[in-house]
């Protein structure tokens, strides 16, 4: 094993020695700016890149608000189950769901998580020029959530708005990775698709057909 | 009714009169809504900063291959080192052995490809499953993958709906939705029954030993997080020096790959969460080769985006299956001939107009039309020193050109030969999957020279 790294290395060490003597300096960062900070400029640009994605995206002003908003997006897609990210803002809207059966992700098994018609989710940052959203999943059942059921429900405080995917917009995944989080930190913008055939779309190719996005003006 | 396809490696799937037609106005789509995706980026200034870090990384790749190892494996991953692809595959046998592994579900991956992993695992009696609804197809139809990003572009609809109805015994359907609503709920008890799960790379940080994965489906999602095994499998040039210079990567290749701004699922690995285990198998396979030439070394700049392919004029006219191996068009000629071995692939270079649209479209700025010059003299230097068949035609050709008898008596002489290969319908080895679907072209009954004569 050690042998075949040796190996490896060295052949690449060899295959470089004509540019030890250049040595190129490491490039700058190229920083991707932050335009407008307006955060409700911003959330209309992000509900707007959101529906050209097929998402649907929305502002509350606050949890409760969030809850009962995300209540009846869920129920208008017969919904039934919802299975909840182990993050605060998440739980708190997850708690206030009505009518609905809602679980803790990550008290259930995977093929429990298949059965679940929505996911709910917390996103750390979200960029207004693609309609993405940034979602931290720290553990195996958390991981699977964006992915199983057929809609996929995330909630963020406007605050995470940002223009472009900026250096700032990406301190979430620094966070992640200085606090010694694992799992994944994954950038998501709408339902899954494919293009597969001839180029035609199709909507909720492996993960879900739906995705909303609920912005919560005051969260706290 | 839809065209019988052939088997792996076959290129009859293409024999189609339409087929190209179909093609090049499909890749004209994709080259149409890349452009259109450009609008409001400063693309120039991407690709420049992009082709700048790429050089960077490739020319301190041994540095930053250790620093990655450093801190993946300090995130609770295990990094395996491939020389060759022999060791490549061997590695993951051993994982899938060492995890009692009977099936595998697979995220999209150009090197798997190039190390016919599928294969190899079925003959290991593992069963290796595609997820990608591309990949999929044409796993289900025994092809190989005719495009980068696009697996199964070479195929109708009505030629999915065919081969669904044959291999899965559905009742047929172009529809596209219904073709993707079969696979989904065919693989998601594969997710759930497999042991380990394959992705590829397309980044892989050096200052943080995480890895980035895109995609659009949610099959690498669910490959990756899913089974309780995950094994990414990448070649050595997939090494970016730090996490502030992936942004300008994901902006490009979303933009370049699928025309989008952004795909669906950028996944950023961070680490091996509680009772998950993670490989990297990282692969050299012919790269140190193109890496020690310092003419052929920005061919590993590629972040394996297919806008090459979609603007060349011969990919869209010959499609993916004229080329041997995992890579087509421009970059496929470029590489292919050392990943694949100048006997497999040697020619390929020669297979391009050199208009220069693939290096106008690369978004890290490739200079595929020198990258293809290079090639060119690389393999006519190594058929000179063999002494191989190009030499000596080109020596017989010189011994006719020497003298004006010598010249008319070898053109004579070509036109009788012409005459009687059209009327030939079979030839042995590489020339019977040339001719089967070409005719020569009828020779002229006598020389320019004659007919001037004669027509004074």
């Amino acid at each position: 094993m050690s042998r075949q790294r040796d190996r490896l290395l060295a052949s690449v060490s060899d295959a470089l020695k004509d540019a030890r003597e250049r040595a190129r300096p490491l490039p700058e960062v190229v920083a991707l700016e932050e335009g407008c900070e307006d955060p409700h400029v911003l959330a209309a640009r992000f509900c707007e890149e959101l529906r050209a994605l097929a998402g649907f995206a929305t502002i509350v002003h606050d949890a409760a608000a969030c809850s009962a908003a995300v209540s009846e997006y869920l129920s208008s897609r017969a919904v039934r189950s919802v299975a909840v990210q182990s993050a605060p803002l998440a739980k708190r809207v997850g708690t206030g769901l009505a009518g609905l059966c809602v679980a803790q992700a990550v008290a259930q098994d995977k093929a429990a998580l298949e059965r679940c018609d929505a996911s709910l989710l917390e996103a750390s940052s979200l960029l207004a020029d693609t309609g993405a959203a940034i979602v931290v999943l720290g553990n195996s059942q958390d991981r699977v959530l964006p992915y199983l059921p057929r809609t996929c429900v995330i909630v963020a405080p406007m605050s995470a708005l940002h223009s472009t995917m900026s250096l700032a917009s990406y301190g979430c995944i620094r966070e992640a990775l200085d606090s010694t989080v694992a799992g994944e930190a994954l950038i998501v913008a709408g339902p899954s698709r494919s293009a597969d055939i001839e180029k035609t779309l199709v909507l909720g190719a492996h993960g879900p057909q739906a995705l909303a996005v609920f912005l919560i003006e005051e969260p706290a | 009714m839809a065209t019988q396809i052939g088997g792996r490696g076959d290129s009859s799937g293409f024999l189609r009169p339409e087929a190209p037609a179909v093609l090049a106005s499909t890749l004209e789509r994709s080259v149409a809504a890349a452009r259109a995706a450009r609008a409001r980026i400063d693309w120039e200034r991407l690709r420049d900063a992009a082709h700048e870090i790429k050089a960077y990384a490739i020319e301190n790749l041994d540095r930053l291959l250790v620093e990655f190892e450093t801190r993946f494996t300090a995130r609770g991953g295990t990094v395996l080192w491939a020389p060759t692809a022999a060791d490549g595959v061997a590695h993951l046998l051993d994982i899938c052995r060492r995890h009692g592994a009977t099936s595998v579900v697979k995220g999209k991956s150009m090197v798997s490809e190039e190390l016919a992993v599928n294969e190899h695992l079925g003959a290991a009696g593992i069963e290796a499953v595609e997820t990608d609804l591309g990949e999929y197809i044409v796993q289900l139809a025994g092809q190989r993958p005719s495009h980068i990003v696009g697996p199964a572009l070479h195929l109708s609809r009505q030629d999915v709906g065919a081969i669904f109805q044959r291999t899965l015994g559905v009742e047929f359907t172009d529809d596209p939705e219904a073709l993707m609503t079969h696979a989904r709920l065919r693989l998601r008890a594969r997710y759930l029954a497999a042991q380990v799960g394959m992705t590829g790379a397309n980044f892989a940080v050096a200052e943080t030993g995480t890895i980035a994965v895109i995609e659009n489906e949610g099959n690498g999602g669910l490959s990756s997080s899913v089974p309780p095994v995950h094994v990414f499998l990448m070649g050595i040039e997939k090494i970016i020096p730090r996490l502030s210079d992936l942004p300008v990567f994901l902006q490009l290749l979303a933009r370049s790959a699928t025309g989008q701004k952004i795909e669906v699922y950028t996944h950023h690995f961070l680490g091996a969460e509680p009772g998950k285990t993670v490989y990297c198998i990282i692969v050299d396979g012919g790269r140190t080769e193109l890496l020690a030439d310092p003419k052929s070394r920005a061919s590993l700049y590629c972040i394996r985006c297919g806008a090459c392919l979609n603007v060349c004029p011969v990919y869209r006219r010959a499609g993916g299956f004229a080329y041997p191996g995992a890579y087509g068009g421009p970059i496929g000629a470029a590489i292919a001939p050392t990943l694949s071995g100048m006997a497999h692939a040697g020619q390929l270079p020669f297979a391009s107009t050199l208009c220069g649209a693939c290096q106008d479209e690369c978004p890290v700025k490739i200079d595929l039309a020198h990258q293809l010059v290079h090639r060119r003299f690389l393999a006519r230097q190594a058929d000179t020193t063999r002494g191989g068949v190009v030499a000596r035609g080109i020596g017989v050709w010189a011994r006719a050109m020497q003298d004006l008898t010598s010249y008319r008596r070898s053109v004579r002489w070509l036109r009788r030969a012409a005459a009687v290969g059209r009327r030939i319908r079979w030839y042995p080895g590489v020339l019977g999957a040339w001719a089967r679907s070409r005719a020569l072209p009828e020779p002229p009954r006598a020389s320019f020279k004659e007919w001037w004569e004669r027509r004074t």
